[in-house]
């Protein structure tokens, strides 16, 4: 079942009548197979002004606006076991990348006298705050404060729409650039450097590199990080959203830099030529995205 | 947990410092030698002093990851300091709040050890409320009275539901058993209700209406419940 909660305390009651439990297969959208229930408190047109409830707008999404009896809540449990097969339309809503794109729309179509303007401007900036922190500040403060003025600055919408996919890539990498910018994982790709250096000048031996106890246990976050970058790309190419090429080069580059960084890890006794070039090419990599980052980040501040 | 308060004047944003003092709370005089932050969870900031005083408090305590919580006589003053600092702090825990709330919202987060309450969420107040309200009546549907079900651990380290009913002698719901549910989040009914009918302006419907016979009627002025709170709730800034 596809179920959805516009707020846990849902999900919670409706234990309470045993028709629910976390046995319960939940499936995930993009990918889920059957029908998407959404129970909640509010109207449909006020979830409709929050960017991750875009789905509810589509034919093939069900709402169940409580309170409901207990058989018409069965009634919804069994709908949602009904297999489905998600449109195309289904799959890009089911993405952050997606579900910004569609409130923009909404919000540019709507009109000075809306009522719903100010509300849906909030929530887009609320949306925004979370997926991708820092990055649209300024054009949603902007766009609230046009609407406080009976205005709807639809300039910085429009280069949102044209950023949104390089901003949504530049975030899904953080967890990597991380490794060159926050000091905690940065420095044991220096300190690996600097043992490196000092076994090549012949300062440190291999038995100097037990004794003191170089260990590349770090390694297994670099890698868990790596995933969820590479996942968090797939996500977002799998909803149909063209990525720059440079980011599957990005992941090849690094991924290679993991692998022969594993070597070294299973056997610190082994040449340190190897593990000197993959340091070099990870740096390299992260600095190549750093930079196209910062790039993007000046192009959108400076709203070309 | 401790919270720092940032205000030349807490008495005008009726912040009650005596009372809050002994469960936690540290008034700072803008101005003077600010206090080591690392002792606190929280720094709460009036932002025009902030300004006046030229002490970048609200910067420093986010760069030590605490959480900081921004007010002004004005609203749009302190969303707008708010703003400004999410640009330069992305990942910083920051949040804007009305000034009649303060009280409540710092004295709920010392007594439940929880900076998260700094911030009240009306939203997910009420739908905890409702939802929590609306068990009750499922449960009603079930049995031949309105009650809470519960798990409670039997001897045998076995878990079973328990329902308590809610049902006064002249067989309608009530009140005060009403109040004493606890929430999802362990919160009693009443305690929840009295912060949000203690704000002005309140709900024009309260849990009395809920004072009925039979679960098709609950429903019934349960929808009416939820069109009031949500109505209030959606209407703050």
């Amino acid at each position: 079942m596809t179920l959805f909660f516009e707020h846990e305390s849902i999900r919670r009651a409706l234990h309470a009548t045993g028709l629910f439990n976390d046995q319960l297969q939940i499936d995930e959208p993009p990918s889920s197979t059957t029908r998407p229930v959404f129970f909640g408190w509010s109207s449909k047109d006020v979830l409709l002004q929050q960017p991750q409830n875009a789905r509810l707008s589509l034919p093939e999404s069900v709402y169940v606006r409580l309170p409901q009896s207990l058989k018409t809540v069965q009634d919804y449990l069994d709908l949602s076991l009904q297999s489905f097969v998600p449109t195309e339309q289904y799959r890009v809503l089911s993405v952050p990348l997606g579900q910004l794109q569609s409130a923009i729309s909404r919000v540019q179509e709507l009109t000075i006298s809306d009522s719903n303007r100010l509300a849906s401007a909030l929530e887009l900036r609320r949306f925004a705050r979370e997926h991708w922190p820092g990055w649209y500040e300024e054009i949603f403060t902007e766009l609230i404060r046009s609407v406080h003025n009976d205005q709807i600055a639809t300039h910085g919408l429009k280069v949102v729409m044209g950023y949104a996919t390089g901003v949504a890539a530049s975030t899904a990498l953080r967890p990597l650039t991380d490794w060159r910018e926050l000091r905690s994982k940065a420095d044991f790709i220096g300190i690996l450097e600097d043992v490196i250096a000092y076994v090549e000048q012949g300062v440190f031996s291999d038995q100097d590199l037990q004794e003191i106890g170089v260990t590349l246990d770090w390694l297994g976050q670099l890698e868990t990080d790596f995933s969820a970058s590479e996942l968090a790309l797939r996500e977002i190419e799998g909803s149909g959203f063209q990525l720059e090429t440079s980011c599957n080069g990005w992941l090849t580059s690094i991924s290679d830099s993991i692998k022969r960084l594993r070597v070294l890890r299973m056997d610190l006794t082994s040449s340190m030529r190897p593990a000197q070039e993959a340091i070099t090419t990870l740096k390299l990599t992260l600095d190549e995205m750093i930079e196209s980052r910062d790039q993007l980040k000046d192009s959108l501040a400076r709203r070309d | 947990m401790k919270i720092l308060l940032y205000d030349q004047d807490p008495d005008r944003h009726k912040i009650n410092v005596e009372e809050l003092k002994p469960i936690g709370l540290t008034a700072h005089t803008p101005g003077e030698e600010l206090p080591e932050l690392k002792y606190f969870s929280a720094v709460v900031i009036h932002t025009t002093d902030e300004k006046t005083y030229r002490q970048p408090v609200a910067s420093m305590a986010i760069q030590r990851n605490l959480q900081v919580v921004l007010y002004s006589g004005e609203y749009s003053l302190a969303t707008e300091r708010e703003a400004e600092l999410r640009t330069l702090y992305p990942r910083a825990q920051l949040s804007s709040v009305l000034v009649p709330d303060l009280q409540n919202n710092i004295k709920a987060a010392l007594l439940n050890n929880d900076a998260s309450e700094l911030t009240w969420n009306r939203l997910s107040d009420v739908q905890e409320i409702l939802s929590t309200l609306w068990a009750v009546g499922l449960v009603w549907e079930n049995h031949p009275q309105p009650g809470v079900s519960q798990k409670t651990d039997t001897a045998s380290g076995r878990w079973r539901s328990e329902i308590h009913s809610l049902l006064t002698q002249s067989e309608t719901l009530s009140w005060r058993d009403l109040g004493n549910v606890r929430t999802p989040k362990d919160r009693a009914l009443r305690d929840l209700s009295s912060r949000i009918y203690g704000r002005s302006p309140r709900p024009d419907k309260d849990f009395k209406v809920l004072l009925v016979s039979t679960h098709e009627e609950y429903y019934d002025k349960l929808s009416q419940l939820r069109e009031s709170l949500l109505a209030w709730a959606q209407a703050a800034p």
